[in-house]
C-alpha cells in the first residue's frame, strides 16, 4: 500500500533519483519543533533587548538629554528584529544545514530543489519570506496534504520539495552468541544456504536489529515461525542439541554474509 | 550488502511524523465511508440527548405539574444514554478496524467491519468504562496524595515554627506562597500524569475491535503493554495530531458561520428563532467539528497500533510464501 509517496528526481547531469515525499505529519512535527525553538530565540531577543533599552535609557537620564523620540525607535527596532530572526531563523538554517532547521532535523525531513540539488539562498529566502502566506487561514496545510508535491505556497514559488531523509541506518552491532558463530562456520556444508533469497534474508536481518524491542512473547514467536520457515528454505536437517531458533537465526545471518563476501 | 527497496513503513517501525502522515492519508483516501461510519456513531451519541430535549420541552409544555415525569425521564434517559454510547464506541472502533485492514493489506468492506464492531459493543462499552474508572481512580489517587503532604508540610511547619495557633501561621506570608508554588507544581504533575495515562490506554479498544480473542478486560491491558516502551513518542504524535486538527476546525468554522449567516438572513429579527441563532450555530460547530475529525483519531489510533505491533511483535516481519 503506498501511504508515502515517492517521486523520481531527474538530475542535470540526468541521474534519476527516487525520494519519498515528508508527508504532512512529519512537517508538521517540524514546524512544531521549530516553533518552540524560535520562541525561545524570540523571547532572549526580547529580554536582550529590553535590558539594552532600559540601560541605554538610563544612560542618557544621567547625561541630562531629551530622548523623548528614542523609546519609539527602540519598539521599531526590535519589531524590525523580530521579523528578521523569525525568518532569518528558517533561513539560514536551511542554507547553512542543506535544507535542514533544527525541527526538520528531527523529523528527519530535508528541504531541496526540484532537480535534486541542495538549495541556495533564493530558495531559502523565497520559502521563509512566504511563511506568512502559508499560515493564513492554513493554505500551506491544504496544499500539502492534497498537492500532488505536497509542496506549500513556498516550495511553488521557490522550486522546492521536502522529502525524507533516507539516512543509510547505521546498523546496531549485533551480540551473536557463541553457538551461532560456531554453527555458522559448519553451516554451509549442513543447508543449502544459497535457496535463501535476499529478501528473506532482509527480513531475518530485521528481526535481529529488531528483537531487543520486542516483548518477549512476540520476540519468541516470530523466532520461533522465521526459524522454521528458514530451515524449510535452507533445508537444514540436522540440529544440534538444545539450538534455540535465535542463535539458529543468527547462524544463518552470519553465514549468508560470509557466503556473500567469498 | 543488495540494497534493500522496502516500500518505507510496510516493515519498518515508522517515525512520529510517518505516524500521523499516514493516519492523515488513511482519513483523506477513505473519506466517505470513515465520515458516514463517524456520523452513524455521532448520531447514537446524540440520541439520548435529544430525545430527553424533546420529552422535557413536551412535558413541561404539556403539564405544569411535572414533577412526577422527572423519574420516567430518568428511567428513559440512562438506559438509552448507555446504549447510545455502546453504539458510538462500537462505531468508533469501526472505523479503526477498517484503518487497520487498510494497513495491513487485508481490506474489508464497512459492513463487514461495523457488524464485527456492533456484535461487540458491549465489550467497547466496558473498555470505556473502564478506562474511565482507571484515570478517575488516579486522580482521586493523586489528589488525597497531595492532600496528605501538605498535611505533613503544614504539621512539620507547626512544629519547627513552634506556634501553637494554626491562624498565625495562615497569615504568614511564606505560607502563602509555599502552598502557591506547591499546587502549581502539583497541578503541572497532574497534566504530565494524565497525559502519560492518556498515551497508556490509547490503543485500548483496538485489539478488541482487530484481534479475534479479545476481551474487554485484556484489550485494556494489551493497551498497556503495547505501549510501555513508546509514551512519549504517542504523546508527541498525539500532540501534532492535535495540531492538525485546527485547520480542519477552521474549515468546519467557515461552514456554520455560512450556515448562521444564511439563518439570519432568513429568519425576521425579532423572532425567538432569531435569538437562538448563535446558540444553534455553536451546538452545530461543535458537533460538525466532533463528526469530522473522529475519524482522525480514529484512524491516527489504528497506526499507532500498527506501529506498536509492528516493533513490539514484529507484525509483518514474515517471509513470504513460495513454493520450495
Amino acid at each position: 500500500m503506498r501511504l508515502f509517496k515517492r517521486i523520481k528526481l531527474l538530475t542535470p547531469e540526468s541521474v534519476e533519483l527516487e525520494f519519498t515525499l515528508a508527508g504532512i505529519g512529519s512537517r508538521a512535527l517540524a514546524i512544531l519543533v521549530d516553533l518552540h525553538v524560535l520562541t525561545l530565540a524570540l523571547v532572549l531577543f526580547w529580554v536582550l533587548w529590553g535590558i539594552f533599552s532600559a540601560q541605554l535609557l538610563n544612560y542618557l537620564e544621567r547625561l541630562g538629554m531629551n530622548y523623548r523620540a528614542l523609546p519609539i525607535w527602540l519598539l521599531a527596532i526590535a519589531l524590525l528584529g523580530s521579523f528578521i530572526v523569525s525568518t532569518g531563523y528558517f533561513a539560514v538554517f536551511e542554507l547553512m544545514w542543506q535544507g535542514q532547521t533544527p525541527g526538520k532535523r528531527f523529523a528527519k525531513i530535508r528541504v531541496i530543489r526540484d532537480d535534486g540539488r541542495p538549495i541556495g539562498m533564493g530558495q531559502a529566502a523565497l520559502r521563509a519570506l512566504l511563511q506568512p502566506f502559508d499560515y493564513f487561514l492554513f493554505i500551506g496545510f491544504f496544499l500539502i496534504l492534497f498537492g500532488k508535491r505536497e509542496k506549500r505556497l513556498g516550495d511553488w514559488v521557490a522550486g522546492t520539495i521536502v522529502i525524507q531523509e533516507e539516512r543509510p541506518e547505521v546498523k546496531t552491532r549485533l551480540t551473536l552468541s557463541e553457538a551461532a558463530k560456531q554453527l555458522a562456520v559448519e553451516l554451509p556444508n549442513l543447508a543449502r544456504l544459497s535457496a535463501l533469497q535476499p529478501d528473506e534474508f532482509a527480513v531475518v536481518s530485521d528481526y535481529l536489529h529488531r528483537r531487543d524491542w520486542m516483548s518477549r512473547n512476540g520476540r519468541s514467536e516470530v523466532s520461533l515461525k522465521l526459524a522454521r520457515r528458514v530451515r524449510e528454505i535452507v533445508q537444514f536437517q540436522s540440529i544440534p542439541e538444545g539450538l534455540t531458533s535465535d542463535q539458529f537465526l543468527e547462524a544463518v545471518y552470519v553465514a549468508y554474509q560470509n557466503q556473500l563476501a567469498a | 550488502m543488495t540494497s534493500m527497496n522496502l516500500p518505507e513503513g510496510e516493515i519498518q517501525p515508522l517515525s512520529v511524523g510517518n505516524v500521523v502522515s499516514a493516519g492523515i492519508r488513511l482519513y483523506v483516501d477513505h473519506f466517505r465511508p470513515y465520515l458516514k461510519l463517524s456520523l452513524i456513531a455521532m448520531g447514537w451519541l446524540l440520541l439520548p440527548f435529544v430525545v430527553l430535549a424533546l420529552l422535557v420541552g413536551g412535558v413541561v409544555l404539556a403539564n405544569p405539574n411535572y414533577a412526577p415525569f422527572g423519574l420516567l425521564g430518568f428511567l428513559v434517559f440512562v438506559p438509552l444514554l448507555i446504549f447510545g454510547t455502546a453504539k458510538y464506541q462500537s462505531g468508533a472502533a469501526a472505523i479503526s478496524r477498517l484503518a487497520f485492514s487498510t494497513l495491513t493489506n487485508q481490506p474489508e468492506p464497512a459492513r463487514v467491519s461495523s457488524r464485527y464492531t456492533d456484535a461487540r459493543k458491549w465489550s467497547f462499552w466496558i473498555i470505556g468504562f473502564l478506562v474511565s474508572l482507571l484515570f478517575s481512580g488516579a486522580t482521586l489517587a493523586f489528589f488525597f496524595a497531595v492532600l496528605m503532604l501538605m498535611g505533613v508540610v503544614f504539621g512539620i511547619a507547626l512544629a519547627v515554627t513552634g506556634s501553637s495557633s494554626p491562624e498565625a501561621l495562615f497569615n504568614n506570608p511564606w505560607t502563602i506562597a509555599l502552598t502557591v508554588l506547591v499546587m502549581l507544581v502539583a497541578l503541572l504533575l497532574f497534566l504530565l500524569l494524565a497525559i502519560w495515562l492518556a498515551a497508556r490506554f490509547t490503543v485500548a479498544e483496538l485489539p478488541m475491535a482487530v484481534e479475534p480473542q479479545a476481551t474487554a478486560v485484556s484489550s485494556v491491558g494489551r493497551s498497556w503493554d503495547l505501549t510501555q516502551r513508546s509514551v512519549w513518542r504517542i504523546v508527541l504524535i498525539l500532540f501534532v495530531t492535535f495540531l492538525i486538527t485546527f485547520p480542519v476546525q477552521l474549515v468546519v468554522q467557515i461552514f456554520t458561520t455560512v450556515i448562521q449567516v444564511g439563518l439570519a438572513l432568513v429568519i425576521p429579527q425579532d423572532s425567538s428563532g432569531y435569538t437562538a441563532i448563535p446558540v444553534l450555530a455553536s451546538y452545530l460547530l461543535g458537533l460538525a467539528s466532533g463528526i469530522v475529525l473522529l475519524p482522525l483519531w480514529q484512524a491516527i489510533k489504528a497506526v499507532i497500533y500498527y506501529d506498536l505491533r509492528s516493533r513490539r511483535e514484529g507484525l509483518g516481519l514474515e517471509l513470504p510464501e513460495r513454493d520450495l
